[in-house]
């Protein structure tokens, strides 16, 4: 059952799963020599106003760039469906487990979709073991905001009896090595590790009151409208930084996130600005254009990754 | 039962993991038997271990053992919190993903992390040279992406803790590695792989399946380099006499472990170019 | 002279390191029953009279008695100067959650007058300080001090918001307003 799907597979059925592979291609940059990490510790600001300036992110990509993205699904055994998603490396794992509850009186025709993002203390020096922090929580809420607006879970398909019995999507998202934009990479892992699931087929019991799933069959999720998300970081109000990394984000006081739906038409599902946004000459609408434009030819890539790792 | 979770995205207040119907054959039940059909009984299953992956961290590993899957980073030292302590202090906090075993995990109501990240901290503090490091902590953080066993859960932990913590290049006695053992009882289906032996089926790194079946279980944390045993949790019944012999054969086969285990930190250093450096001066 | 091979934690110093006169061990590695171990991966050396492993340079970096240390005024008292610490021997400290904290008190800002300090005319919030550290100090911080000429403030911003530029140990001067501010001035490196 440790059918996996990649963009390239390589390594035989014995061999380790695919999340150590992804993990493997981790990119170990050269140590660079230690005054310079001196003055990146003690002037970050000054740091990636330099790199900018000759047109260049300290991680070498150009100033409009994005990172590398992969994509692998269906690692976890113990999952129903799960995919691995790097973006640079940013590493993130998602998860769904499906179980079955009552539906509520209100709607006793829909499932639950219950979404979390967790960014564990395993991920980032910054972050601290316990509950969620700041960051996790907003991220999973507009993660639920993202899912719920779009329909991609329409709740109606998740019924199995009504008003007795359906199924409960948890989606399950753990951020393991965090470099930033980690809501980009999850709602891409998300989207992968939803496509990825097979549910059993389930038949409600009226005389014993139990759900009883079949051993053999499996059906995919009924999926709607399938969003991507596209971040950006506005650096001294000159720069429109997309994907940034863990140094960056920082020092970005504005972040620009648009999250588009479908191929062709550009129809959007979220659009969220914090802080003043604009440029020094151009308004705070004009950046949200540049913006928008540029997460277009984004979520096309995007799109393309996803749709090949899925179904390899 | 009722915590509000304000934390997390609201889930229905109970739901239940799918219900399978009951299955149908005997094709099956053979499987449950005490005898291996992929494996010898002294074959533990491959290991695959790397360190290094997770960059933001001072030192890391990936280990997948059997059914379970294991991502670990080590940070520190650090600054440690007041009180002063002229020993350094070890934090470890072992995690599941929600989605690592079966049935799921619910946040919050998941207790078992917390004596396995006792019994692997009291594994890892002799392997330390925790005297060195005053006013500072060691934070180990394990993240159980999938998994079947508490068991093998600890035994890999303490592989992949080991790995992570030489690979950020804290001081250590040695390389802690763990090992399992289950013994079970010989019944009488008829096992070619049975010893002749009457009394009982000693198994390596049993699988979920054999470890439910059997009478017995030790783990054994040891540092193989120095010859030393660091935690020894045994449970169940069995004769000091065959007790004995379910740690000899862990303590065996975690030479092994430890051949997987140094020869991925040495990939790691030369990745991270340790001693290519000193080599030209 | 150093070919060996990468040692791991536990294992034996290559015998050809530790012929008599015995060495001691230094950093990296360990004695146990009269046996020399490697306690990181690295390469071992001797030097003399000591033997060591070299192992990840950047690795447990903390600052020590006697390091060069370098951070930012994050909290200023009439007695003392708290900094939060980056580096320390010219080498970035692990980024965390914890901060290393170090404190500069007022008998230790310089080495003469040091009854008529007074901290504001030294530091400000903000200004970034290289200091060495006294003692590991109290449960939560570092003890510094920046009684010496090349100690002290290195970089800083004025009332205005723009950089200052040394002009003499206590005084430094906005490049663009030409307003002077008092500090505890290091000696520029190179001069």
């Amino acid at each position: 059952m440790a059918a996996v799907a990649s963009s390239s597979s390589s390594s035989s059925a014995a061999g380790p799963s695919h999340i150590s592979d992804q993990l493997t291609s981790a990119s170990s940059t050269a140590p660079s020599s230690a005054s310079a990490e001196v003055f990146k510790r003690l002037h970050p600001s000054q740091y990636l106003s330099r790199f900018l300036g000759k047109g260049y992110r300290p991680d070498g990509r150009k100033v409009g760039g994005w990172r590398d993205v992969s994509i692998n699904v269906g690692s976890i055994s113990t999952a129903h469906g799960s995919s691995l998603v790097r973006m640079g490396d940013t590493t993130i794992v998602c998860g769904i487990k499906a179980e079955i509850a009552e539906p509520t009186a209100q709607s006793p025709n829909e499932g639950f979709v219950v979404p979390n993002i967790d960014l564990p203390a395993l991920c980032s020096p910054n972050f601290k073991p316990g509950p969620p922090g700041d960051e996790a929580q907003t991220y999973s809420n507009w993660l639920n905001d993202l899912l719920v607006s779009s329909r991609t879970i329409p709740p109606e398909s998740l019924l199995i009896s009504s008003a007795k019995a359906a199924w409960v999507i948890y989606i399950d998202v753990v951020c393991i090595n965090y470099d930033g934009n980690a809501f980009d990479a999850a709602v891409l892992a998300v989207m992968a590790a939803l496509k990825n699931t097979r549910l059993p087929t389930a038949r409600y019991d009226e005389e014993t009151g139990r759900t009883i799933c079949s051993r053999t069959e499996t059906h995919p999720l009924t999926l709607g409208r399938i969003p991507l998300s596209c971040s950006f970081g506005i650096f001294e109000s000159t720069h429109l930084l997309p994907d940034p990394t863990a140094y960056e984000t920082p020092l970005l006081p504005t972040t620009i996130t648009v999250a588009l739906d479908s191929e062709d038409v550009g129809v959007t599902c979220l659009i969220r600005q914090e802080g003043l946004g604009g440029t020094v000459g151009k308004s705070g609408e004009r950046v949200l254009g540049e913006a928008w434009n540029a997460a277009e030819a984004r979520v096309r890539e995007l799109r393309a990754v996803l749709d090949e790792s899925v179904d390899a | 039962m009722a915590i509000f979770d304000r934390r997390r995205v609201p889930a229905p207040e109970v739901s239940i993991p799918p219900i399978y119907e009951p299955l149908v054959g005997a094709v099956d039940q053979q499987e449950a038997g005490p005898s291996r059909r992929d494996r010898t009984n002294d074959e533990a299953r491959p290991i695959f271990l790397k360190t290094g992956l997770i960059n933001q961290a001072n030192g890391s590993g990936y280990i997948e053992s059997g059914g379970v899957k294991i991502a670990c980073s080590v940070y520190g030292p650090r600054p440690k919190l007041p009180p002063y302590t002229p020993q350094g202090t070890l934090n470890l906090e072992v995690k599941f993903a929600p989605f690592a075993s079966d049935p799921r995990r619910a946040p919050l109501r998941d207790t078992e992390p917390i004596p396995l990240s006792v019994l692997l901290t009291q594994s890892l503090i002799p392997t330390l040279q925790l005297h060195l490091l005053p006013k500072s902590s060691i934070d180990v953080y394990l993240l159980v992406l999938e998994s079947d066993t508490p068991t093998n859960v600890l035994s890999a932990g303490l592989t992949v803790a080991s790995a992570a913590i030489a690979d950020a290049g804290i001081a250590m006695n040695g390389l802690g590695v763990g090992s399992v053992v289950a013994s079970s009882s010989l019944s009488s289906s008829g096992s070619d792989l049975a010893k002749p032996s009457s009394a009982s089926l000693l198994l390596l790194d049993p699988s979920e399946d054999e470890e439910k079946a059997s009478e017995s279980k030790v783990l054994v944390g040891s540092m193989p380099a120095l010859g030393r045993i660091t935690n020894l949790f045994f449970t169940g019944e069995a004769g000091i006499n065959e007790a004995c012999d379910m740690i000899e054969k862990a303590i065996t086969s975690s030479r092994d472990t430890h051949t997987v285990l140094a020869q991925s930190l040495l990939e790691g250093a030369a990745e991270r170019g340790i001693g290519a450096e000193t080599a030209t001066t | 002279m150093s070919s060996s091979a990468l040692l791991l934690p536990g294992q034996p110093l290559p015998a050809e390191l530790v012929t008599p006169p015995l060495p001691q061990c230094g950093s990296g590695c360990y004695e146990l029953n009269g046996r020399m171990l490697a306690s990181v991966i690295g390469r071992p050396r001797r030097d003399g009279a000591v033997v060591s492993v070299i192992g990840r340079e950047e690795s447990g970096n903390t600052p020590d008695v006697g390091s060069i240390v370098i951070g930012t005024v994050s909290r200023l008292t009439p007695q003392q100067a708290h900094v939060t610490l980056t580096t320390s021997n010219d080498r970035p400290l692990p980024e965390t959650s914890e901060e290393f904290v170090g404190v500069v008190r007022v008998g230790d800002v310089r080495l003469t007058e040091r009854d008529k300090v007074k901290m504001g005319e030294c530091f400000r919030l903000g200004d970034l300080v290289k200091a060495k550290v006294l003692s590991l100090g109290d449960a939560r911080s570092y003890y510094l001090s920046t009684a010496a000429n090349e100690l002290g403030v290195v970089y800083a911003k004025s009332e205005a918001g723009n950089p200052l530029l040394p002009l003499s140990y206590q005084e430094m001067e906005d490049e663009i307003t030409g307003r002077v501010e008092r500090r505890k001035v290091a000696k520029p490196e190179g001069i």
